[in-house]
């Protein structure tokens, strides 16, 4: 209830802000829907280019001011695109719509009144320029740092060798991912999600994950921050920063043996398409032994809640 | 009763006679497959004849181990050459040579799918048409079919001659590894040649016997006919197919590329099978489309209404045929793709998420917007029927669903962004976009899109009828709760899936995916029962479509070209620099991946180039028309497709 | 309602103006080079089009359609110019790597939407092609929104990675890395495959030898550390460092006037090529007090590695203790040490091109070989002397003379298996080796997975074999 409360007041609240926006869009919608519903029967009747133009000013809008922070320009103009491909879908869905849309523009083309003729004396004259003003944008040299693809969690190699030994990246567990009696589980880090890792007599799992922390303050927090979501005191002397484990889009995609390949290798170790130079992560296997960068491991995914990826 | 028996005893002979013709055209497969196996593995031989004839020097077999199937044989063939750059392994115009294969192959694919799916449309439509009692239908249905396989005809020989230039290339700019393949597949080569001539003479036979085998008995003959045409046409791609993915996952010979003796390990590699599959239902789904685009094209250029409403109606089955396919089709890819993952993880994981991850986005657009066409032309239908006016204004929502899940779909997980986007973004991940970014929203975003296509498509099948039936107000109010609760389930699911292990959420898509299809089964099974003997509200009045929606047809027909050749890209370049994965490598100096740009530019240009000589075959074939089609009796019952199904 | 021929020359200016536009403000711009282009390549047609322009209008001064046909020539004459600057650009910019000036793939996606307005263009005024042009001018815009798109995004090329040297499998050259992973593969069948119980490869060393702390090593020492253990090994009064002819062994040295290791390298290489030189307490052949050791010379067949495996093999068991392996050259020199010349295995082609090991969980032999084949491949001969079949002189477990020992087992009343007849007996022998065991041997040597290593057929053929072995005859011929 109160996060509704706070929905409606406005704000994007924490934890449910994706699904937030959706609800949004669509009172949006309804609302808009029924503002011309309403003019219509009061007899004012709205053109359709006009409702559509509207539409679409308004979602501009929307999209770059009230989602924050602030989207980048590609996936505006993506979400740009597939609001323009839904008004047309709906002016022309039906005959009499598509018709109403379209007459004010022939009505500029044909230039049947003087005001119609003025309009397109003016476009015809500006339609030119605006081409090639826009060529001219896109094509001048720009002071801009370029844009770059890069692959966040390329493919990783078939296995990799750390301190001599080789870990098959399909096939390789982690030796501390455990339950009670000292087996590999799947199932042991939902067991203990609540577990205290400070008990003296906690599991050995718990006891893991402890040490796996105490390596993970002395290491990684530095960058990596005190809540594993990539805001560390030193992050943003870095470009780009560090990683945000407690996003659903980085560890909770990828495999145990993934992100310790990725430890022991640092930034220097990515493939080609993750440009290695954008990257200043340190390959941990000179500083770490295999088993603390293992407990390492363990530990963020036991403090961000997120499991493994696991391949069915 | 008489009648009956007397249908049932031409069934049978026509059964027969249907048996032995697969038999004889199949004998060359059966011959050739043993002997392709023992003659070319002297092994079991040489345990027993030959060292009796000459034990002195007779040197030991020398055996290996299959890279796939990790069994022994005899080395029979030499291993993988070692290519490199020059004018002996690759020799070459002033050009890159496998932008001209890429051509040369995909243009050969393009007319090699069309040509294999239409027969298989025309096998169900005439099959149809015998079996439907109203005449007039009947005939309707008859000509429809031989209207494909007229349009398919032309296109044979296209194929036909697009495979020789393929093979000149191969056999020109890469000589070696065509050289190697042949080595390999020298059985199945010939096998393939012999087959393509039976597969003509029964094309020609069954073309051109059309109006001799017209009724009765030899009716029957001749749709046995399609049926062994199909099937021929079917063993052909699979052996063709059997190319590739021996390219992509080989077996059947050993770590240097040796063959081993066993045909059948060559022939059936890991992804073989999945292959086959995804090709025989997305050459289906193509088929519809380039049909559609042809019903499309003679319906713009109608001169009377009696032909605006045949080719109408003609395009409405088709995209019917079409879309029928393109729902199973990610299912076939989803399997492919779980092989390909079994095979090589670092193969999927280049696909999905490395290097060509890019072009899956480019895939997700192609998806969506075959949805949206669809549904599109779905709401255009509604043009047709008097009384089907009152649904109309149901679609701006629907339109709403279908563009906030496209986006929510669209969303990539890595975003484009300058180094001053990321920076004012905080990170590379955005804390509401990010989670639209990821498999659980993509989930519930295709799957919404799918529900509501089928909405879409109940909504059209009531168009201009109101159910009579006792119990129609029950089975509306199921139907309305049965589509809430999809909905619900659905995106209940895909929110829930964030709050889960992988593993399970993995597991999350088979509750939404059956959703999703039962809505689909069990939503048009009960509106068609529902609207048997229905109040027509006015009639279905084909040919009274918006021009629009002919675009629609054209717009989906180039969206099936473009998508299979992204799709055949992308599955092609996944060897990356390998010839024959992991056994020969590719030294030519085109060894690199291209960008996405120019794979999108050589897919343009591949899609355009098939489409302008495709409109040159419809041109050809509307020269070649003297008599209008059929003139369907304006106003008679027009069978819709999906109420018989 | 909607006038085409006011639109017609609304665009015509439009295009017109911008042409014009461009060729006067940047006459040496891109672009104009573009249309130069397209002039070079288009002339003949446009040609054609403006003689008729002119044929039009002069030449049929009394046609009342004169004004129309004008028209539509100067439409034509656009289009025209429109699809083949269209061309120019996809032909200059097709390749980034064009030939002569670097191109820009990234604009042939314009290409797409010029060919799409002048098919529009076109579709307005030639009624007869309206249709084809129409559709065919679609087709180009959805090509060109897709082809934009793919362009739009960043764009990245992958190259191969650096090819590998012709013949490239020289051990010497090799990284460190891959040296070890050649070993690993030699020994267990894979890279990585070490971790896995059972794993075997070419090398056949896991039969005998556990790798891992821990691992079950009954047969032969477990080589985890061996490294450092060869060091004190080496000071053992047994193996006698100063002097070799004082060891109590069945051969005294590897070859005459070898001597005896110094270091950890040749203290492994000496064990490859003499396994009797020094056998670890505990683990020689039954009965002999460990002067003979049952392990097969390693460079000899029916292993045969051949000394550059062998070091890939060493490489490895430093390697994988996080030691730094001896240099290749050093490891070399140990087995030249050992091995004399007239002994060193030939360089058969590339090493590790040979037949891979079997791999862990496949059957190991398929039945077709002669049933000698069987017994080498299934490792019979290391442990077992099988006479008639060549390097089967093992003493790990009993002689398999089965036609004079199987009755009498059978008989035995501490016999709890099965069997009644040899055959029985052997295949009883075979898959469950517990059932008899043989004394003095102890039990749970042999390997007990021989029942999912050996189909029917091979079982079959040793069988037939070893059940005609009698003690003291000849052995029958191997078919």
């Amino acid at each position: 209830m109160d996060v509704i409360l706070q929905m409606l007041s406005g704000k994007l609240v924490e934890g449910y802000m994706p699904i937030q926006m959706l609800w949004e869009m669509g009172g949006c919608a309804l609302l808009f829907i029924a503002v011309f519903h309403y003019l219509g029967k009061k007899g004012i009747k709205v053109n359709k280019l006009a409702q559509a133009t509207g539409l679409f000013l308004f979602s501009i809008v929307y999209f770059t001011i009230r989602i924050y922070p602030p989207i980048p320009f590609s996936v505006r103009a993506i979400y740009a695109v597939m609001t323009l491909i839904g008004i047309f879908m709906w002016v022309s869905s039906t005959n009499e719509s598509w018709n109403d849309f379209r007459k004010p523009i022939f009505a500029v083309a044909d230039g049947t009144t003087a005001a119609t003729r003025m309009i397109r004396m003016v476009s015809v004259i500006l339609l030119p320029f605006l081409v090639g003003f826009l060529s001219y944008n896109s094509m001048k040299p720009s002071a801009d740092e370029p844009i770059e693809l890069r692959t966040v969690h390329p493919a990783p190699p078939a296995s990799t060798k750390v301190h001599g030994k080789t870990f098959v990246l399909q096939t390789s567990n982690s030796p501390y991912r455990v339950d009670d009696d000292g087996k590999y589980s799947n199932e042991v880090q939902k067991k203990y999600t609540d577990g205290n890792p400070w008990d003296e007599k906690a599991p050995p799992y718990m006891q893991y994950v402890r040490e796996g922390g105490q390596i993970f303050f002395q290491n990684c927090h530095f960058c990596h921050g005190d809540n594993l979501n990539g805001r560390g005191m030193f992050a943003f002397a870095f470009n780009p920063i560090p990683a945000n484990f407690t996003d659903a889009g980085t560890i909770a995609q990828l495999q145990e043996t993934f992100v310790f390949w990725r430890v022991a290798k640092g930034g220097i170790g990515l493939p080609r398409e993750a440009f290695p130079w954008a990257s200043v992560m340190p390959p941990w296997e000179q500083h770490l032994t295999v088993d603390e960068i293992w407990k390492v491991v363990l530990f963020e995914y036991w403090h961000t809640g997120y499991y493994p990826r696991t391949w069915d | 009763m008489a009648t009956l028996n007397k249908q049932a005893q031409k069934k049978i002979w026509a059964f027969l006679a249907l048996g032995t013709f697969v038999g004889l055209l199949l004998l060359p497969l059966f011959l050739s497959l043993p002997a392709g196996a023992s003659g070319g593995a002297p092994a079991p031989a040489a345990s027993t004849a030959p060292p009796v004839a000459q034990p002195a020097d007779a040197k030991p077999v020398e055996k290996s181990r299959d890279i796939w199937y990790k069994t022994e044989g005899p080395v029979v063939g030499a291993p993988a050459p070692k290519t490199t750059d020059g004018p002996k392994d690759y020799p070459r115009y002033n050009f890159e040579s496998r932008v001209l294969l890429w051509v040369a192959n995909q243009q050969h694919l393009y007319y090699g799918s069309f040509v294999l799916a239409v027969p298989i449309f025309c096998m169900v439509i005439e099959y149809l048409g015998i079996i439907t009692k109203d005449k007039a239908l009947a005939r309707k249905y008859d000509q429809l079919a031989y209207d494909f396989i007229k349009i398919s005809l032309t296109a044979y020989s296209l194929t036909a001659i697009l495979g020789g230039i393929l093979v000149f290339t191969y056999l020109t700019l890469y000589p070696t590894f065509f050289g190697y393949l042949a080595s390999i597949f020298r059985p199945v080569m010939h096998t393939y040649a012999l087959l393509f001539v039976a597969e003509s003479g029964t094309l020609y036979i069954y073309y051109y016997g059309w109006d001799r085998m017209r009724e009765g008995f030899l009716k029957w003959v001749h749709v046995s006919m399609s049926v062994v045409l199909n099937m021929i046409g079917t063993v052909l791609m699979m052996l063709a197919n059997s190319w590739i993915a021996f390219m992509q996952s080989p077996a059947g010979v050993d770590d240097q590329g040796r063959y081993l003796g066993n045909i059948w390990h060559v022939i059936h590699t890991t992804l073989w099978n999945p292959i086959n599959v995804h090709r025989i239902i997305g050459n289906m789904a193509f088929g519809g489309g380039v049909v559609a685009a042809y019903a499309a094209y003679r319906f713009l250029t109608a001169k009377t209404d009696e032909e605006r409403a045949h080719y109408d109606w003609m395009g409405y089955v088709a995209m019917f045929i079409g879309v029928c396919f393109l729902i199973p089709l990610p299912f076939a890819g989803y399997w492919l793709m779980r092989e390909v993952y079994a095979y090589r993880q670092q193969m999927g994981i280049t696909l999905m998420g490395g290097l060509l991850a890019w072009l899956f986005i480019i895939q997700a657009v192609m998806i969506g917007s075959l949805f949206l066409t669809t549904n599109y032309y779905l709401w255009q239908g509604l043009e047709r029927m008097r009384g089907a006016e009152r649904y109309q204004k149901y679609i701006k929502y629907m339109v709403f669903v279908l563009i906030t899940c496209f986006i929510v779909w669209l969303t990539p997980h890595t975003m484009v962004m300058t180094p001053g986007e990321l920076k004012a973004m905080g990170g590379q991940q955005h804390p509401v976009l990010g989670n639209y970014g990821v498999m659980s929203a993509k989930n519930g975003a295709i799957n919404t899109i799918i529900t509501t296509t089928v909405l879409s498509f109940i909504m059209y099948q009531r168009g201009n009828k109101v159910p009579t039936v006792k119990w129609a107000p029950m089975g509306n109010a199921f139907l309305f709760g049965m589509f809430t609760v999809a909905y619900i389930n659905i995106i209940g699911l895909a929110i829930y899936g964030y709050y889960i292990p992988a593993n399970v959420r993995v597991g999350l898509s088979v509750p939404q995916v059956a959703t999703t299809l039962s809505c689909l089964f069990i939503g048009v099974l009960l509106n068609s029962i529902m609207l048997k003997g229905a109040k027509e509200l006015g009639p279905t009045a084909w040919g009274q479509v918006s021009v629009r929606s002919q675009y629609a047809l054209i717009m989906l027909a180039t969206a099936f070209t473009w998508m299979m050749g992204l799709m055949g890209y992308i599955r092609s370049s996944v060897r990356l620099f390998w010839h024959v994965n992991e056994i020969m490598r590719d030294n030519s100096p085109w060894a690199f991946t291209h960008t996405i740009g120019f794979a999108a530019n050589m897919i343009s240009f591949n899609v355009l180039f098939f489409w302008i000589t495709i409109l040159f075959v419809f041109w050809l074939g509307s020269l070649g028309i003297k008599k209008a089609p059929v003139a369907a009796s304006v106003g008679q019952k027009v069978p819709v497709p999906a109420g018989s199904h | 309602m909607f006038n085409a021929k006011r639109m017609g020359f609304i665009t015509a200016a439009i295009i017109a103006g911008a042409i014009a536009a461009v060729l006067a403000i940047l006459p040496d711009s891109g672009a104009t080079q573009l249309m130069r282009n397209a002039l070079a390549i288009g002339w003949p047609g446009g040609l054609v089009i403006v003689t008729l322009m002119l044929y039009f209008q002069f030449g049929r001064a009394k046609d009342p359609n004169r004004g129309q046909l004008v028209f539509r020539s100067i439409i034509g004459l656009l289009g025209y110019a429109m699809f083949f600057i269209a061309i120019a650009n996809y032909a200059t910019n097709f390749n980034d790597e064009s030939f002569g000036a670097p191109g820009e793939p990234r604009f042939l996606p314009v290409s797409l939407v010029m060919i799409t307005v002048s098919c529009f263009t076109m579709a307005m005024y030639f009624k007869g092609l309206r249709v084809l042009l129409q559709l065919g001018g679609f087709m180009f815009f959805v090509s060109s929104c897709l082809a934009g798109f793919g362009n739009w995004l960043p764009q990245v090329k992958a190259d191969p990675p650096p090819a590998e040297a012709e013949g490239g499998q020289n051990v010497k050259e090799m990284s460190v890395q891959d040296r070890a992973d050649m070993g690993e593969k030699i020994i267990f069948g894979a890279v990585g495959a070490s971790n896995t119980q059972g794993a075997i490869g070419k090398g056949q060393c896991p039969l005998c030898h556990g790798f891992q702390k821990g691992f079950l090593s009954e047969r032969a020492p477990n080589l985890f550390g061996v490294p450092k253990r060869a060091l004190e090994q080496m000071k053992d009064v047994k193996y006698s460092q100063k002097d070799a002819s004082k060891r109590d062994t069945a051969q005294k040295e590897a070859c005459p006037g070898c001597g005896t290791a110094s270091t950890a390298v040749e203290y492994i290489a000496e064990s490859h090529a003499c396994p009797n030189c020094y056998v670890v307490a505990g683990f020689g052949v039954k009965g002999t007090n460990d002067k003979e050791s049952p392990m097969p010379v390693i460079h000899k067949s029916p292993i045969g590695l051949s000394i550059d495996e062998m070091i890939a093999v060493d490489t490895w068991l430093f390697a994988r203790e996080g030691e730094e392996p001896p240099s290749p050259e050093d490891i070399e020199n140990a087995y030249k040490k050992f091995i004399p010349e007239a002994d060193r295995p030939k360089p058969a082609g590339a090493p590790g091109a040979g037949p891979a090991g079997p791999v862990p969980g496949a059957p190991v032999v398929t039945g077709d070989e002669p049933v000698n084949e069987i017994f080498t491949k299934a490792l019979c001969f290391a442990c077992h002397n099988i006479p008639g079949i060549p390097g089967a002189v093992g003493a790990v477990g009993p002689k398999l003379v089965e036609r004079t020992n199987a009755p009498g087992r059978i008989k035995d009343p501490a016999y709890k298996g099965k069997a009644t007849s040899v055959r029985e007996y052997i295949m009883e022998s075979i898959i469950t080796p517990s059932a008899y065991v043989v004394k003095p041997y102890p039990d749970n040597i042999m390997p007990k997975d021989f029942g999912k290593k050996l189909n029917a057929a091979a079982l079959n053929k040793i069988i037939d074999y070893l059940a005609q072995l009698e003690e003291g005859k000849e052995p029958p011929k191997i078919k």
